[in-house]
């Protein structure tokens, strides 16, 4: 499926790095006075989940609402597992202690800002956890018609469950991602 | 029809047009406006219906730019469509409109607070045809050209779909979006083996391999086999009616065979009641053959 709204889903995955910028701004990092830190992190974790929360709001402003059916759905827990070894731990552990050092360390978080973004995994986002949201991916329907989709979404909900076959409302976020609301 | 119009709950907007697959049809995201403008359209053509009389559609039938039609969802003249009603999550892509041209109907899909769901279906004649012609547009204090990509919704849907039937309003509109032709070519197979029961004493394998090349005989069979579901036709009626009508039927063994490949259609409008003598005239009966017909009630008098 083409996926659209390209600078939003990077807002996004921006959105996911939160956790890491609080972490960052804690420990310090050598050379950057703590109040420049402070600020670039503050504006890196509030920008995108702000972002973020528009985008709900405009998906439902604009009754960017559908009607999709279940087929089969997998729990996301192990995406959270990704999450927290490509993303926050391996970053935690780094601590710049020159400029070259830091310039990789920003290089290395591009590169996976990107990867993030390439792979349509802007969904990841604590926010969601917070707030008792679930994430699932939902797989085409079996013996799908030659007009049903043939690609696998991502949907975010607060139902523990959600069982294939199942007609659901839920708003757009992205072409793959879906929140019921 | 089943639809609940005053608890529109998701509007869905979309375009067919044919790929590699065949016809594919995606989802475009639209705005509320346009969303708005489409349940409107969606009203407009479900007042217009109303204000007729409803009859069942025949493929072989004439009809007028505008009726109330219906059939059956499940009819095998209605694949095409019932494809686009029945989609679970159709695919969403905005570049399908990056080239209007290939664009061939665009669509509706409305779903009720019950869950119902309707499809309105419209021909994109005019829905692209904007973008042939230079649009002006009044600035401050001139006209200019509207250099954007502009689409025009029409003010009403060549045809609703409910779960049950397809509610057509322009026939001509309706077999082209509906892949009309190729849907009876497919269907000769299938509507000549439910005819062998009406006419268990005729042969049917030279018409077979006739309407598989000939979309009006193909369109005939249809509308036969709809007309004759449950019947069974008199064979010496059919000999006499052939007879005065100057088709030619071989009679072996008590099964018939029409004689020449070139009577085929004439044959197949016989079984389809659209060939009709009248005698006004003393020697004289006129024969004619009927592209539109209705049936007649006996009056009471």
């Amino acid at each position: 499926m083409k996926e659209s709204l390209g600078a939003a889903r990077l807002i996004m995955v921006l959105g996911s790095l939160a956790p890491l910028f609080v972490i960052l701004t804690i420990r310090g990092v050598e050379g950057i006075p703590d109040k420049w830190l402070l600020i670039f992190s503050l504006l890196m974790v509030v920008a995108p989940n702000l972002f973020l929360w528009w985008r709900i709001k405009t998906a439902k402003q604009l009754q960017e609402k559908r009607m999709l059916t279940t087929g089969k759905v997998e729990d996301h827990r192990d995406h959270l597992l990704v999450y927290l070894f490509t993303m926050l731990l391996p970053f935690f552990m780094a601590s710049p202690q020159s400029p070259r050092e830091l310039a990789a360390y920003i290089l290395a978080l591009a590169f996976i800002v990107f990867l993030f973004w390439h792979l349509n995994l802007h969904y990841m986002n604590l926010m969601f956890a917070l707030f008792d949201y679930k994430i699932f991916t939902v797989h085409p329907t079996e013996g799908s018609a030659a007009q049903n989709s043939k690609y696998s979404w991502v949907l975010i909900t607060k139902r523990s469950y959600v069982p294939e076959g199942k007609k659901l409302t839920v708003y757009r976020l992205s072409n793959t991602v879906y929140m019921e609301v | 029809m089943d639809f609940d119009f005053d608890n529109v709950d998701i509007v869905e907007f979309g375009v067919g047009f044919d790929d590699d697959n065949g016809r594919t049809f995606v989802a475009v995201i639209v705005d509320t406006s346009v969303q708005e403008a489409l349940i409107e359209m969606a009203l407009a053509t479900r007042n217009a219906l109303l204000d007729m009389e409803p009859s069942g559609y025949n493929p072989a039938e004439k009809y007028s730019a505008k009726e109330h039609l219906t059939l059956p969802v499940e009819s095998n003249l209605a694949i095409a469509l019932r494809a686009l009603h029945l989609a679970e999550n159709l695919e969403i892509d905005m570049s399908a409109l990056q080239d209007p041209s290939e664009i061939h109907l665009y669509f509706a899909r409305f779903v009720d607070k019950r869950g119902k769901r309707l499809t309105a279906v419209r021909r994109a004649n005019h829905f692209k045809g904007v973008l042939r012609k230079p649009l002006l547009r009044l600035t401050s204090d001139a006209l200019e050209v509207i250099k954007d990509r502009v689409f025009k919704l029409d003010s009403d849907f060549d045809l609703l779909i409910d779960d049950h039937y397809i509610h057509i309003m322009r026939p001509a509109s309706f077999v082209y979006v509906a892949e009309l032709r190729e849907a009876v070519l497919n269907a000769v197979p299938e509507n000549i083996s439910a005819l062998k029961t009406s006419l268990p004493y005729l042969s049917f394998d030279s018409i077979k391999e006739y309407a598989g090349r000939h979309p009006r005989a193909a369109r005939l069979l249809a509308s036969i086999r709809s007309s004759n579901e449950g019947k069974v036709i008199n064979p010496d009626k059919l000999k006499s009616a052939c007879k005065r009508m100057g088709i030619e039927l071989h009679d072996i063994d008590g099964t018939l065979y029409v004689a020449n490949e070139n009577q085929i259609l004439d044959f197949l409008e016989v079984l389809d009641r659209r060939r009709y003598e009248v005698d006004l005239v003393d020697g004289e009966p006129e024969a004619y053959k009927a592209y539109s017909r209705r049936p007649v009630q006996a009056s009471k008098g």
